[in-house]
């Protein structure tokens, strides 16, 4: 567990000197800011039109910030679900290729400890990328004048403030566990391909032909952990949270499947790098 | 070292644990056979060459050795630990690859910064001594990608050096590199040996070696042909050829010498073989003799040529073989 714990410091210190890492993070919070002006600018525009055509003011009075937020989070969250691929696709068959896999088994870990101190990585990226996208979402809704109260319409409170709060706080757990296992699958895919471009391209189609698919599969979906990851056919918590941010009372995933995420994920990421482990103690390197 | 003590003499055998050892090591590639049962013994303190033509089976000895590769059959020990738990020998082995291992969209500073957290430390102090020995002090700051190719073996080595490790495994350090490349990844090397830590290097470029070796094993073939010291393929101590204008002086003062003494004219020269009587000596009864020196220097066979009659000896009797 020490050779595991070196490689993760050690990847650590790479990946905060990785501009590629930054400029990654800088994308994860760029574009829930952009989605949120981007949503804010079209919420204008339908106004000026109603208005125009002499029709009321529907929808939200007050705590219309919420979807914009949750919108803007779930735009970043996507893009981070394909960063992680990427990077975790490139993490053992890229440093394979370079060599640099072959620093940490002949200084201080075994196999099984290099490949389990990238996939403690994923976690920590996970999070950071979680904590940008929606700081970025955040700080553009705040910046616009967006109202973060109660969701209230027609004088009624559909939620309030704290219940949207740990409904997303919900959602949110749910779709960083499912990142977590999306990072672990990349690097299983990783550790059994000839290079990082096979790599990433045998992560990146399978959770996409999964996307194409996965709606035709009814509730049998939810038994695989991308269907709760937000990917860019999103059927995660996150999706049902934008719904709920809009006042739908019957938006939200019901609780079994929201149990069986937080159940499914951490098992597919520990059953991921253990087969990785595998796949990697008797391959040159 | 002392100063009496020959290149050959080095390697701490009291310790009992060699710093590398293979016994009995075969390698096959699907039908191919890239090592035939290798044994190769590295004492501590030596300054260990493997050399040998290129796909005679260097590389992948190394790195079964250092357990990249899973050998077919046979074992390998480094420092007393075998090779699938190198890592137990923390900070003990540094290695360097022919192809060098870097991150190379970043600064020779953190890349150094990596290595060290892979030995967990965070580098500091012995990252600026590893740059200096290696002559890239001054240039933390620049990116791997950018580097030449001799900088980038530097930059391998320095990452290897870090905290001073007993066994520093290089692998092909020549390979690439200009003349002027070369002479200086070998006076590093010198300077590394000098040290007292234990060199393995493999390489291909013998006339070279030649001057930072103690210890060297011939490898064709995926056979390791001969292990000795460095002394025993350079040629026979206390061998000296001779110029001289009066042959038949020097033949009378080479005869007054000292000890058992060959000699026999070759090549318009004198050959002489003296093992008891010193250079000082020989010269000295030359002079005395009126002889007229006109060039006195120790006759050495030199690696490359002994490597060639390996290669020949080996060919005739591969040859030798296929008639019967």
């Amino acid at each position: 567990m020490t050779g595991s714990l070196r490689v993760l410091r050690a990847e650590l210190v790479r990946i905060c000197a990785s501009r590629a890492a930054w400029l990654g993070l800088a994308l994860v919070a760029l574009i829930p800011a952009l989605r949120v002006w981007a949503a804010i600018v079209a919420q204008r525009a339908k106004e000026i039109e109603r208005m125009a055509s002499g029709g009321g003011a529907p929808g939200l009075s007050e705590g219309n910030g919420w979807a914009l937020l949750v919108d803007g989070w779930r735009a970043g969250l996507m893009l981070a679900t394909a960063l992680l691929l990427v990077q975790s696709a490139r993490a053992l068959a890229g440093d394979r290729e370079t060599g640099v896999f072959r620093l940490a088994v002949t200084r201080s870990a075994s196999r099984s400890g290099a490949v389990v101190g990238r996939a403690l990585m994923g976690p920590v990226i996970t999070l950071a990328m979680v904590l940008f996208a929606g700081g970025g979402a955040l700080l553009a809704a705040t910046a616009l004048g967006a109202d973060f109260g109660d969701l209230v319409e027609d004088d009624y409170t559909i939620f309030s403030a704290f219940e949207v709060r740990e409904e997303l706080r919900r959602a949110l757990v749910g779709a960083f566990l499912a990142m977590i296992a999306v990072h672990g699958f990349g690097l299983l895919v990783s550790s059994t391909s000839r290079g990082p471009v096979l790599a990433l391209a045998g992560s990146l189609a399978t959770i996409l032909l999964w996307d194409v698919f996965k709606e035709d599969l009814g509730d049998v979906r939810w038994f695989v952990f991308a269907s709760h990851a937000p990917t860019f056919a999103d059927g995660s918590g996150m999706r049902e949270m934008a719904s709920f941010a809009r006042g739908m009372s019957d938006a939200g995933h019901p609780e079994a499947v929201h149990n069986m995420g937080l159940a499914l994920s951490p098992a597919a990421w520990v059953l991921s790098v253990i087969l990785a482990c595998l796949a990697v103690r008797r391959r040159p390197i | 070292m002392d100063g009496a003590e020959t290149k050959g003499d080095r390697g701490d055998t009291r310790s009992g644990t060699p710093a590398l050892e293979v016994a009995g090591l075969v390698k096959r590639y699907g039908r191919t056979l890239a090592v035939k049962g290798a044994d190769l013994r590295v004492e501590r303190g030596q300054v260990f060459g493997l050399l040998g033509p290129n796909g005679s089976g260097k590389t992948t000895t190394l790195s079964c050795a250092l357990g990249l590769l899973h050998p077919t059959d046979g074992t390998c020990t480094v420092l007393g630990e075998p090779a699938t738990a190198l890592h137990r020998t923390l900070g003990r082995v540094g290695c360097v690859f022919d192809v060098p291992a870097l991150l190379r969209g970043h600064t020779i500073a953190q890349n150094l910064a990596y290595q060290g957290r892979l030995r967990g430390h965070s580098g500091g102090r012995q990252m600026a001594d590893a740059l200096e020995r290696v002559g890239l002090g001054g240039f933390e700051r620049r990116r791997a990608g950018g580097l030449s190719l001799g900088q980038e073996k530097r930059l391998a080595i320095a990452g290897a050096i870090m905290g001073r490790p007993e066994l520093i495994v290089l692998d092909e350090p020549l390979s690439g590199l200009d003349p002027m490349g070369v002479r200086g990844m070998l006076e590093l090397l010198e300077e590394l040996a000098s040290d007292g830590q234990t060199l393995v290097v493999s390489s291909h470029r013998l006339h070279e070696m030649e001057s930072v070796l103690t210890h060297a094993a011939v490898i064709l073939d995926g056979e390791v042909v001969r292990q000795a010291p460095l002394e025993e393929y350079l040629g026979r101590p206390g061998s000296y050829t001779i110029r001289v204008r009066d042959a038949e002086a020097a033949r009378r003062a080479v005869g007054a010498v000292r000890g058992e003494v060959e000699a026999e004219a070759h090549d318009g020269a004198l050959r002489v073989h003296a093992p008891e009587a010193s250079a000082d000596a020989l010269a000295a009864a030359l002079v005395e003799e009126g002889a007229g020196l006109l060039h006195f220097a120790e006759a050495r066979v030199g690696l490359q040529a002994s490597f060639e009659a390996l290669v020949d000896e080996r060919r005739a009797a591969r040859a030798a073989g296929g008639a019967a």
